[in-house]
Protein backbone atom coordinates (compact mmCIF):
# COMPACT_ATOMS: atom_id res chain seq x y z
CA UNK A 1 0.00 0.00 0.00
CA UNK A 2 2.91 1.96 0.39
CA UNK A 3 4.44 1.95 -2.35
CA UNK A 4 1.21 2.82 -4.60
CA UNK A 5 0.69 5.98 -2.29
CA UNK A 6 4.10 7.01 -2.87
CA UNK A 7 3.80 6.15 -6.55
CA UNK A 8 0.21 8.39 -6.93
CA UNK A 9 2.20 11.25 -4.99
CA UNK A 10 4.69 11.19 -7.14
CA UNK A 11 2.76 11.23 -10.49
CA UNK A 12 0.82 13.83 -8.62
CA UNK A 13 3.82 15.97 -8.19
CA UNK A 14 5.27 15.42 -11.56
CA UNK A 15 1.58 16.68 -13.15
CA UNK A 16 1.90 19.84 -11.09
CA UNK A 17 3.24 21.84 -14.46
CA UNK A 18 0.11 21.13 -16.17
CA UNK A 19 -2.67 22.46 -13.15
CA UNK A 20 -1.44 22.85 -9.95
CA UNK A 21 -4.84 22.99 -8.29
CA UNK A 22 -5.60 19.57 -9.42
CA UNK A 23 -2.50 18.27 -7.65
CA UNK A 24 -2.68 20.13 -4.69
CA UNK A 25 -6.67 19.20 -4.58
CA UNK A 26 -5.68 15.51 -4.25
CA UNK A 27 -2.77 15.87 -2.24
CA UNK A 28 -3.47 17.23 0.60
CA UNK A 29 -5.63 14.83 2.11
CA UNK A 30 -2.60 12.43 1.65
CA UNK A 31 -0.98 15.06 3.79
CA UNK A 32 -3.02 14.80 6.32
CA UNK A 33 -4.08 11.33 6.47
CA UNK A 34 0.01 11.13 7.24
CA UNK A 35 -0.25 14.04 9.87
CA UNK A 36 -2.91 12.08 11.77
CA UNK A 37 -0.37 8.89 11.78
CA UNK A 38 1.95 10.86 13.64
CA UNK A 39 -0.80 12.46 15.83
CA UNK A 40 -2.07 8.90 16.64
CA UNK A 41 1.55 7.94 17.19
CA UNK A 42 2.34 10.71 19.67
CA UNK A 43 -0.96 10.46 21.92
CA UNK A 44 -0.37 6.63 22.21
CA UNK A 45 3.00 7.00 23.03
CA UNK A 46 2.37 8.28 26.65
CA UNK A 47 -0.42 5.31 27.13
CA UNK A 48 1.39 2.78 26.36
CA UNK A 49 4.74 3.80 28.21
CA UNK A 50 6.25 3.88 24.16
CA UNK A 51 9.54 6.11 22.97
CA UNK A 52 8.73 7.56 19.93
CA UNK A 53 11.59 7.14 17.36
CA UNK A 54 9.95 10.01 16.09
CA UNK A 55 12.76 11.06 13.39
CA UNK A 56 12.15 7.80 11.98
CA UNK A 57 7.98 7.94 12.11
CA UNK A 58 8.69 11.11 10.14
CA UNK A 59 10.97 10.31 8.08
CA UNK A 60 8.46 7.22 6.63
CA UNK A 61 6.21 10.00 6.09
CA UNK A 62 8.25 12.18 3.86
CA UNK A 63 8.94 8.77 2.08
CA UNK A 64 5.32 8.41 1.35
CA UNK A 65 4.45 11.25 0.23
CA UNK A 66 7.67 12.42 -1.17
CA UNK A 67 9.48 9.81 -3.46
CA UNK A 68 12.39 10.56 -5.42
CA UNK A 69 13.68 6.89 -5.99
CA UNK A 70 10.85 6.93 -9.35
CA UNK A 71 11.69 10.09 -10.67
CA UNK A 72 14.44 10.63 -13.31
CA UNK A 73 17.83 11.98 -12.46
CA UNK A 74 17.57 14.98 -14.55
CA UNK A 75 14.29 15.47 -12.55
CA UNK A 76 15.00 15.09 -9.05
CA UNK A 77 16.20 18.79 -8.22
CA UNK A 78 12.46 19.84 -9.88
CA UNK A 79 10.93 17.40 -7.59
CA UNK A 80 11.87 18.41 -4.56
CA UNK A 81 11.58 21.82 -5.26
CA UNK A 82 7.92 21.50 -6.11
CA UNK A 83 7.24 19.10 -3.12
CA UNK A 84 8.77 21.76 -0.87
CA UNK A 85 6.46 24.62 -1.91
CA UNK A 86 3.45 22.01 -2.34
CA UNK A 87 3.77 20.82 1.67
CA UNK A 88 4.57 24.60 2.68
CA UNK A 89 1.32 25.02 1.52
CA UNK A 90 -0.47 22.45 3.02
CA UNK A 91 1.20 22.42 5.89
CA UNK A 92 0.73 26.56 6.27
CA UNK A 93 -3.32 26.41 5.64
CA UNK A 94 -3.73 23.22 7.88
CA UNK A 95 -2.19 25.54 10.71
CA UNK A 96 -4.26 28.91 9.71
CA UNK A 97 -7.68 26.71 9.76
CA UNK A 98 -6.42 25.15 13.08
CA UNK A 99 -5.80 28.77 14.19
CA UNK A 100 -9.12 30.03 12.93
CA UNK A 101 -11.16 27.08 14.51
CA UNK A 102 -9.33 28.19 18.12
CA UNK A 103 -10.11 31.71 17.98
CA UNK A 104 -14.08 30.84 17.63
CA UNK A 105 -14.28 27.87 19.35
CA UNK A 106 -12.61 28.90 22.26
CA UNK A 107 -14.48 30.79 24.99
CA UNK A 108 -13.53 33.69 27.50
CA UNK A 109 -9.93 34.36 27.97
CA UNK A 110 -8.45 33.58 31.68
CA UNK A 111 -6.17 35.96 33.98
CA UNK A 112 -3.48 33.49 33.67
CA UNK A 113 -4.02 32.44 29.97
CA UNK A 114 -2.07 36.25 28.85
CA UNK A 115 0.78 34.84 30.87
CA UNK A 116 1.29 31.56 29.30
CA UNK A 117 1.35 33.04 25.84
CA UNK A 118 4.64 31.58 24.39
CA UNK A 119 6.66 33.76 21.39
CA UNK A 120 5.36 31.77 18.08
CA UNK A 121 8.57 30.70 17.44
CA UNK A 122 8.83 28.64 20.60
CA UNK A 123 4.74 27.37 19.88
CA UNK A 124 6.28 26.27 16.24
CA UNK A 125 3.61 28.74 14.79
CA UNK A 126 3.54 27.64 11.00
CA UNK A 127 1.50 30.83 10.09
CA UNK A 128 4.06 33.80 11.74
CA UNK A 129 7.05 31.53 9.86
CA UNK A 130 4.75 31.47 7.07
CA UNK A 131 5.06 35.22 6.98
CA UNK A 132 8.82 36.40 8.24
CA UNK A 133 9.81 33.48 5.34
CA UNK A 134 8.32 36.11 2.80
CA UNK A 135 10.08 38.64 4.48
CA UNK A 136 13.47 36.62 4.47
CA UNK A 137 12.63 35.44 0.36
CA UNK A 138 12.40 39.35 -0.47
CA UNK A 139 16.05 39.84 1.56
CA UNK A 140 17.98 36.73 0.56
CA UNK A 141 16.08 34.08 -2.18
CA UNK A 142 18.54 31.52 -1.39
CA UNK A 143 18.12 31.21 1.93
CA UNK A 144 14.37 31.25 2.16
CA UNK A 145 14.80 28.49 0.10
CA UNK A 146 17.15 26.71 2.25
CA UNK A 147 14.52 26.66 5.02
CA UNK A 148 11.31 25.41 2.57
CA UNK A 149 13.62 22.48 1.12
CA UNK A 150 14.88 21.58 4.94
CA UNK A 151 12.40 22.63 7.24
CA UNK A 152 9.14 21.71 5.16
CA UNK A 153 10.24 19.71 1.86
CA UNK A 154 12.17 17.30 5.12
CA UNK A 155 15.32 17.28 2.29
CA UNK A 156 18.87 16.57 3.91
CA UNK A 157 21.78 18.85 3.76
CA UNK A 158 22.63 17.10 0.79
CA UNK A 159 19.79 16.98 -0.61
CA UNK A 160 19.03 20.59 -0.37
CA UNK A 161 22.38 21.26 -2.11
CA UNK A 162 22.02 19.40 -5.16
CA UNK A 163 18.88 21.27 -5.62
CA UNK A 164 20.37 24.33 -5.26
CA UNK A 165 23.42 23.88 -7.01
CA UNK A 166 25.80 24.64 -4.11
CA UNK A 167 27.99 23.36 -1.64
CA UNK A 168 26.56 21.19 1.69
CA UNK A 169 28.32 23.84 3.16
CA UNK A 170 27.00 26.65 2.09
CA UNK A 171 23.50 25.23 2.81
CA UNK A 172 25.07 24.57 6.75
CA UNK A 173 25.69 27.87 6.64
CA UNK A 174 22.76 29.56 5.50
CA UNK A 175 20.78 27.30 7.40
CA UNK A 176 22.07 28.39 10.49
CA UNK A 177 21.90 31.93 9.62
CA UNK A 178 17.81 31.67 8.38
CA UNK A 179 17.25 29.92 11.66
CA UNK A 180 18.32 32.53 13.91
CA UNK A 181 17.29 35.60 11.64
CA UNK A 182 13.97 33.93 11.41
CA UNK A 183 14.14 32.83 14.94
CA UNK A 184 14.33 37.09 15.94
CA UNK A 185 11.54 38.40 13.74
CA UNK A 186 9.39 35.84 15.51
CA UNK A 187 10.20 36.63 18.87
CA UNK A 188 9.69 40.69 17.82
CA UNK A 189 6.36 39.77 15.82
CA UNK A 190 5.17 37.88 19.37
CA UNK A 191 6.63 40.74 21.31
CA UNK A 192 4.93 43.72 19.23
CA UNK A 193 1.28 41.80 19.47
CA UNK A 194 1.23 41.93 23.30
CA UNK B 1 19.76 40.68 -4.68
CA UNK B 2 21.50 40.86 -1.20
CA UNK B 3 22.56 44.18 -0.02
CA UNK B 4 25.81 44.71 0.96
CA UNK B 5 25.07 45.34 4.69
CA UNK B 6 23.19 42.29 4.66
CA UNK B 7 26.45 40.41 3.61
CA UNK B 8 28.34 42.01 5.62
CA UNK B 9 26.50 40.90 9.20
CA UNK B 10 26.38 37.21 7.88
CA UNK B 11 30.10 37.30 7.48
CA UNK B 12 30.04 38.94 10.62
CA UNK B 13 27.55 36.19 12.54
CA UNK B 14 29.53 33.27 11.11
CA UNK B 15 33.32 34.52 11.76
CA UNK B 16 32.01 35.40 15.47
CA UNK B 17 30.57 31.90 15.75
CA UNK B 18 33.32 30.26 15.34
CA UNK B 19 35.15 32.37 17.97
CA UNK B 20 34.71 31.39 21.34
CA UNK B 21 32.78 33.86 24.25
CA UNK B 22 34.95 36.07 25.05
CA UNK B 23 37.33 36.20 21.98
CA UNK B 24 34.18 36.47 19.75
CA UNK B 25 32.94 39.90 21.53
CA UNK B 26 36.03 41.48 21.16
CA UNK B 27 36.48 40.61 17.70
CA UNK B 28 33.04 41.75 16.72
CA UNK B 29 34.07 45.24 18.71
CA UNK B 30 36.61 45.52 16.67
CA UNK B 31 35.15 44.40 13.05
CA UNK B 32 32.52 46.81 13.62
CA UNK B 33 34.79 49.99 14.53
CA UNK B 34 32.36 51.90 16.11
CA UNK B 35 28.93 51.04 13.94
CA UNK B 36 27.21 50.01 16.53
CA UNK B 37 24.03 49.27 14.89
CA UNK B 38 26.01 47.01 13.20
CA UNK B 39 27.14 45.19 15.80
CA UNK B 40 23.88 45.00 17.83
CA UNK B 41 22.32 43.34 14.81
CA UNK B 42 25.18 41.09 14.59
CA UNK B 43 24.58 40.12 18.50
CA UNK B 44 20.66 40.06 18.27
CA UNK B 45 21.38 37.05 15.96
CA UNK B 46 23.87 35.54 18.03
CA UNK B 47 21.32 35.51 21.09
CA UNK B 48 19.52 33.57 19.09
CA UNK B 49 21.28 29.85 19.06
CA UNK B 50 18.25 27.89 19.57
CA UNK B 51 15.75 30.00 19.43
CA UNK B 52 14.24 28.61 16.55
CA UNK B 53 14.40 24.97 17.89
CA UNK B 54 11.05 24.11 16.65
CA UNK B 55 12.76 24.19 12.93
CA UNK B 56 14.85 21.39 13.55
CA UNK B 57 12.19 19.04 13.66
CA UNK B 58 10.45 19.23 10.23
CA UNK B 59 7.38 20.50 9.51
CA UNK B 60 5.71 17.47 9.20
CA UNK B 61 6.12 16.96 12.46
CA UNK B 62 5.71 20.38 14.18
CA UNK B 63 2.32 20.05 12.28
CA UNK B 64 1.90 16.33 13.43
CA UNK B 65 2.21 16.96 17.48
CA UNK B 66 -0.33 20.40 17.01
CA UNK B 67 -2.41 17.66 16.02
CA UNK B 68 -2.26 15.56 18.78
CA UNK B 69 -2.47 18.70 20.72
CA UNK B 70 -5.72 19.65 19.60
CA UNK B 71 -7.38 15.77 19.60
CA UNK B 72 -5.64 15.57 23.49
CA UNK B 73 -8.12 18.26 24.12
CA UNK B 74 -10.95 16.19 23.91
CA UNK B 75 -11.00 15.45 27.47
CA UNK B 76 -14.74 16.66 28.59
CA UNK B 77 -15.87 13.75 30.19
CA UNK B 78 -12.78 12.36 31.59
CA UNK B 79 -11.35 12.28 35.08
CA UNK B 80 -8.07 13.78 36.38
CA UNK B 81 -7.78 12.71 39.73
CA UNK B 82 -10.96 13.18 41.69
CA UNK B 83 -11.76 16.31 39.05
CA UNK B 84 -14.30 15.54 36.26
CA UNK B 85 -14.20 17.40 33.49
CA UNK B 86 -17.16 19.41 32.37
CA UNK B 87 -16.74 21.95 29.63
CA UNK B 88 -13.61 24.21 27.82
CA UNK B 89 -12.94 27.74 29.04
CA UNK B 90 -10.49 28.77 26.69
CA UNK B 91 -7.12 27.85 25.29
CA UNK B 92 -3.68 29.39 25.92
CA UNK B 93 -0.55 28.54 23.68
CA UNK B 94 0.87 26.15 26.52
CA UNK B 95 -2.31 24.54 27.25
CA UNK B 96 -6.44 24.33 27.33
CA UNK B 97 -8.62 25.07 30.59
CA UNK B 98 -11.49 23.42 31.35
CA UNK B 99 -14.23 24.01 33.96
CA UNK B 100 -14.48 20.65 36.21
CA UNK B 101 -16.06 19.70 39.27
CA UNK B 102 -14.43 18.75 41.82
CA UNK B 103 -16.06 15.61 43.47
CA UNK B 104 -14.22 15.58 47.24
CA UNK B 105 -15.34 18.86 48.06
CA UNK B 106 -18.43 19.34 45.97
CA UNK B 107 -17.44 22.73 44.02
CA UNK B 108 -16.63 24.10 40.88
CA UNK B 109 -12.65 24.26 39.86
CA UNK B 110 -10.76 25.65 36.91
CA UNK B 111 -7.95 22.89 35.22
CA UNK B 112 -5.19 24.15 33.40
CA UNK B 113 -4.18 21.29 31.34
CA UNK B 114 -0.70 20.99 29.70
CA UNK B 115 -0.97 19.16 26.15
CA UNK B 116 0.02 15.59 26.42
CA UNK B 117 3.07 16.41 23.72
CA UNK B 118 4.62 18.73 26.13
CA UNK B 119 4.86 16.14 29.24
CA UNK B 120 8.32 14.97 27.52
CA UNK B 121 9.63 18.09 27.52
CA UNK B 122 11.56 19.23 30.96
CA UNK B 123 11.66 22.58 29.69
CA UNK B 124 7.99 23.18 29.41
CA UNK B 125 7.36 20.99 32.30
CA UNK B 126 9.73 23.30 35.01
CA UNK B 127 7.56 26.53 33.54
CA UNK B 128 4.87 24.46 34.41
CA UNK B 129 5.87 23.75 37.58
CA UNK B 130 7.31 28.09 38.16
CA UNK B 131 3.80 28.50 37.03
CA UNK B 132 2.10 26.64 39.94
CA UNK B 133 4.73 28.25 42.82
CA UNK B 134 4.35 31.77 41.25
CA UNK B 135 0.70 31.12 41.42
CA UNK B 136 0.57 29.52 44.79
CA UNK B 137 2.62 33.25 46.38
CA UNK B 138 0.39 35.69 44.91
CA UNK B 139 -3.00 36.52 47.03
CA UNK B 140 -4.68 39.19 45.10
CA UNK B 141 -8.37 39.63 44.56
CA UNK B 142 -7.59 39.45 40.20
CA UNK B 143 -5.92 36.63 40.26
CA UNK B 144 -7.28 33.01 40.89
CA UNK B 145 -5.89 31.16 43.65
CA UNK B 146 -4.13 27.94 42.69
CA UNK B 147 -5.76 25.35 44.88
CA UNK B 148 -3.15 22.34 43.97
CA UNK B 149 -1.38 20.29 41.38
CA UNK B 150 -2.33 17.17 39.71
CA UNK B 151 0.41 15.56 37.27
CA UNK B 152 0.02 17.60 34.39
CA UNK B 153 -2.81 20.07 35.75
CA UNK B 154 -3.28 22.96 37.73
CA UNK B 155 -6.25 23.37 39.93
CA UNK B 156 -7.79 26.73 40.18
CA UNK B 157 -10.04 29.03 41.67
CA UNK B 158 -13.19 29.19 38.61
CA UNK B 159 -13.43 32.74 38.16
CA UNK B 160 -16.82 33.52 36.81
CA UNK B 161 -17.80 36.29 34.29
CA UNK B 162 -15.01 38.11 32.43
CA UNK B 163 -11.42 38.65 32.36
CA UNK B 164 -10.07 40.57 35.51
CA UNK B 165 -9.19 43.36 32.73
CA UNK B 166 -13.16 43.83 31.90
CA UNK B 167 -13.53 44.08 35.65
Amino acid sequence: MAASTSHAVTELLLSWNHGERAALDKLVPLVYSELRRIAHRYLNRERRGHTLQSAELVNEAYLRLIDASQVRWQDRAHFFAISAQLMRRILVDFARSRRYLKRWGGMQRTSFDEAMVVSPARSGDLVALDDVLETLAAKDGRKSRVVELRFFGGLSVEETAEVLKVSPDTVHRDWRFAKAWLAREMGNAGRSVT
Amino acid sequence: MTSDRWQEVERLYHAALAREGDQSAAFLKEACAGDDALRHEVESLLAQENGAGFLDAPALEVAGQQLATDRDQDLIGRRIGSYQILSLLGEGGMGAVYRADDTKLKRDVALKILPEAFTHDPGRMARFQREAEVLASLNHSNIAQIYGVEDRALVMELVEGESPKGR
